[in-house]
């Protein structure tokens, strides 16, 4: 999420989620927790699969 | 369509034939609707990862989605069983389109990772909003055919591997027809099919649609067989077993999911004699398919049989 080949990318992406699926534990309901985290990250693969920090370049270059 | 396929789907209907015929025991018919069911959902894998090089671990969440729909509308809507699988098969068609427009952009492990999370939030989804929760519902309807209405396991038996029968013919021709080419040509390369005027944005949203409706079909069939749902069949876990049969079957091979499919649901059965030590040797049998038989098993007994042959 945070965007691949970035430190900092995975801090944040893991910071972003924690704080949100908390949020729609104490605000929804705690059955959608895991829902909301794979919703969040099906649109970021959707919006910008390079991830919010990460460079289409990464993507490209890192073969799994 | 080949000779092959002809001969192959002569013996499948014969096997589906005979095989009520020397035994009437339940509990081995009850195996082999099980596997038909599972069979109708892995041919639809094999038609998405094998032929148009798509993969897909959010089988299970359209399976669900055609079991759960189909059981709502036919028992609080009253809708005649038929028209309700029809209407299932529809809603999980939509679905499959709004993924497949969004994960157009994907490839390999992201689309990988993309579908399964199509498949835990419907998982999610059912088990929230899903009626009854995570302990489920039952007296739903059974099938019903213009007014008939199958009550015994043997018609149940031969109602399903008559689908399967028909789903096989279509995707055989289907996969012969220029759709199956482009299919095969968009698998082996994007760009050079691309260049020879394929449309792939279609094909591939066709493909998705094409493995939800087999899946969501064979959801609808278990529902009414088995008249009970709850939530706990269409977990990831599903998914990952139909990803299995495909594999184990063989994707270069339509009939791989149909093998696939047998040898995954009876496995376990047989098994079932050595006790707790049963999932041990189960996953050792898997584990030594898939690192001796990279292509599966119905590649290999096509090699066989024409080694054979030509001799």
């Amino acid at each position: 999420m945070g965007g691949l080949g970035r430190s900092r990318g995975a801090v944040t992406g893991g910071f972003i989620l924690g704080i949100l699926e908390s949020l729609t534990a104490g605000y929804i309901h705690s059955g959608f927790k895991d829902a909301v985290a794979l919703l969040i990250m099906l649109f970021i693969l959707f919006i910008k699969p390079a991830g919010i920090f990460g460079r289409a370049e990464t993507l490209r270059l890192r073969k799994f | 369509m080949g000779k092959g396929n002809l001969i192959a789907l002569l013996i499948l209907a014969l096997i589906v034939f005979l095989s009520p015929q020397f035994t009437d025991d339940n509990y081995l018919l009850t195996i082999g609707i099980f596997t038909g069911i599972n069979a109708l959902v892995a041919v639809g894998l094999t038609v998405l990862m094998g032929y148009a090089g798509q993969i897909s671990l959010g089988q299970a969440g359209f399976y669900g989605i055609g079991a759960y729909a189909s059981a709502i509308l036919s028992l609080y809507y009253g809708l005649p069983v038929f028209l309700s699988m029809l209407f299932a098969a529809l809603i999980a068609s939509i679905l499959a389109v709004i993924l497949a427009i969004h994960a157009l952009r994907l490839k390999g492990h992201y689309l990988a990772v993309a579908t399964l999370g199509f498949g835990e939030i419907i998982y999610i989804i059912l088990n929230e909003w899903g009626q009854g929760g995570p302990s489920g519902f039952g007296d739903i309807p059974k099938l019903s055919l213009f007014g008939y209405t199958l009550t015994s396991t043997m018609e149940y038996f031969y109602f399903i591997w008559a689908c399967i029968l028909i789903i096989m013919i279509f995707s055989i021709n289907l996969l012969n027809s220029p759709t199956g080419k482009a299919l095969r040509a968009m698998h082996g390369s994007e760009v050079a099919s691309l260049c020879c005027g394929i449309n792939i944005t279609k094909l591939k949203i066709k493909v998705f649609i094409l493995s939800a409706v087999y899946a969501s079909l064979a959801g609808s069939l278990y529902a009414h067989y088995i008249t009970f749902l709850s939530p706990s069949n269409f977990s990831l876990f599903y998914s990952v077993l139909v990803l299995m049969m495909v594999v184990i079957g063989g994707m270069s091979n339509i009939w791989g999911g149909i093998a696939g499919a047998f040898i995954i649901t009876v496995l376990p059965e047989i098994l079932r004699g050595l006790k707790e030590f049963d999932i041990l040797v189960y996953g050792l049998i898997l584990t030594l398919c898939l690192l001796f038989m990279r292509k599966g098993i119905m590649p290999l007994i096509i090699e066989q049989y024409r080694k054979w042959s030509s001799r």
